[in-house]
């Protein structure tokens, strides 16, 4: 089984950089947002993996959840953050509403 | 590989089959042509490949507590990943990213025939809505 | 602490929490389990002395963020777990698990496809849901079946990009919507109307 694990583990690591192409390319800054989103989903699973690799799932768990909910909560801050790039006047208003 | 349980060679089937809907979610955002066709690969062939992964390896842990914080990953992820991708999607088309469409016909396999144009970002007027029309 | 005074004055109409009810009552010991199993998952001791802690700790959470659910977001928000039919969900997961599974096996036989099978289009339409959570599930059910992606909720109007015909059929004729109005009320009527799918980048509709 440790065999296996470290087999998929390496097939996965070639996996996760494929979209690293778009973040390159990406015509628009959406399409790197999205290679880099890609990414990060995908490590959650690596770490889950290696922690089997090295039998200390416990620990290992722990980080995938951290990691997991950290790469979420980036995501939606970016995409926010883009939203009011593209509308600064309308952020200008709202702050003046309050 | 001979020495495999049952169990084991249930978890390394939902683990192959994961991976390959990873790879193919990769190739998808290479492959795709524009931004909300790529989000489809990115995100949700991703997330079953992720979902079907992490089966795998409850599958592999039996019946503890990892198990439970495996599922909590599991849970998670199938909520967040769909969150994150239509707030990505919607930040694109606020700031007036089009999306490109096209009929059967006139796509060769690499880009559209009869209509080319590249989908640019236009900034939205409050003024005239139909200059926002995306 | 008064958190409801950082958050932005969408809608100054407030619920009343200071009632005791059954609705309160439901909402809150349900809260409180849940918050109460993450914690003993996450901690995975079952001694007195943690279980006390995690408690506290629900309690804590749960004080503190009474304070931010007397204010509305939405127009038709409808603040109560009591709405779920429970025995309506727990059959509506698996089913949707199944069109997943489906639908991804499609989307990625279209993309190793050499010629990518692809036809993209913008669907809008309007559904008839009687609550804000209602068309939460929706648009979270149809970004979650792979090929159909929820871009835009205003009001009770859809805006969704779908990679290929067969994978918006489901929305169109009216089956997932359908099995979403019944976790939600007892009765059955169309959801989804006004339904336009556009192909052609030039004539798409305002959004």
């Amino acid at each position: 089984m440790q065999t296996f694990l470290l087999v998929a583990a390496t097939v996965l690591m070639v996996v996760i950089v494929i979209p690293l192409v778009r973040v390159w390319k990406g015509p628009t800054v959406f399409d790197r947002l999205l290679g880099a989103n890609a990414m990060a989903t995908k490590t959650i699973v690596l770490i889950a993996m290696i922690g089997y690799f090295y039998d200390r799932i416990g620990m290992f768990i722990d980080i995938t959840l951290a990691y997991a909910a950290l790469g979420f909560i980036s995501s939606l801050a970016l995409a926010k953050y883009m939203t009011a790039e593209a509308h600064p006047e309308e952020a200008q208003t709202e702050e003046k509403d309050e | 590989m001979s020495d495999f349980t049952v169990l084991e060679w249930i978890s390394a089937v939902f683990i192959v089959l994961g991976i390959g809907f990873m790879l193919i979610g990769s190739i998808g955002v290479i492959r795709l042509p524009d931004f909300y066709s790529r989000t489809h690969a990115a995100s949700k062939t991703d997330t079953l490949g992720i979902l079907l992964v992490i089966v795998g390896l409850m599958i592999l842990e039996g019946f503890t507590i990892n198990m439970g914080k495996l599922a909590f990953v599991l849970i998670f992820v199938a909520l967040a990943n769909p969150i994150g991708s239509h707030a990505l999607a919607r930040a694109a088309m606020d700031s007036g990213l089009k999306p490109l469409l096209f009929r059967k016909e006139e796509w060769d396999g690499t880009s559209v025939i009869a209509d080319s144009k590249k989908p640019s970002i236009v900034k939205k007027s409050k003024q005239s809505p139909s200059g926002g029309s995306v | 602490m008064r958190l409801d005074l950082l958050l932005p004055p969408l809608q100054c109409e407030r619920f009343n929490h200071s009632i005791v009810n059954r609705d309160t009552a439901v909402r809150f010991v349900f809260s409180f389990v849940a918050l109460m199993v993450f914690w003993v998952v996450l901690s995975g001791f079952f001694d007195a002395m943690h279980i006390g802690f995690g408690a506290l700790s629900a309690l804590i959470v749960l004080a503190t963020f009474n304070s931010i659910r007397t204010v509305h977001f939405f127009e038709d928000q409808r603040d109560a777990i009591t709405a779920v039919r429970f025995h309506k969900f727990i059959a509506y997961v698996p089913w949707l698990i199944v069109e997943i599974v489906k639908s991804a096996i499609h989307v990625a036989s279209m993309i190793i496809h050499p010629k990518m099978d692809i036809e993209p289009s913008m669907i809008t339409f309007r559904v008839d849901l009687p609550s804000a959570h209602a068309k939460m599930v929706l648009g979270n059910s149809i970004t979650l079946t792979p090929g159909t992606l929820t871009v835009d909720i205003k009001g009770d109007r859809f805006v969704v990009h779908a990679l290929s015909p067969t994978t918006y059929a489901g929305i169109v004729d009216d089956s997932l919507p359908r099995k979403v109005l019944g976790v939600f009320s007892p009765e059955d009527h169309p959801v989804v109307h006004d339904v336009s799918i556009t192909h052609s980048n030039r004539h798409l509709p305002n959004l």
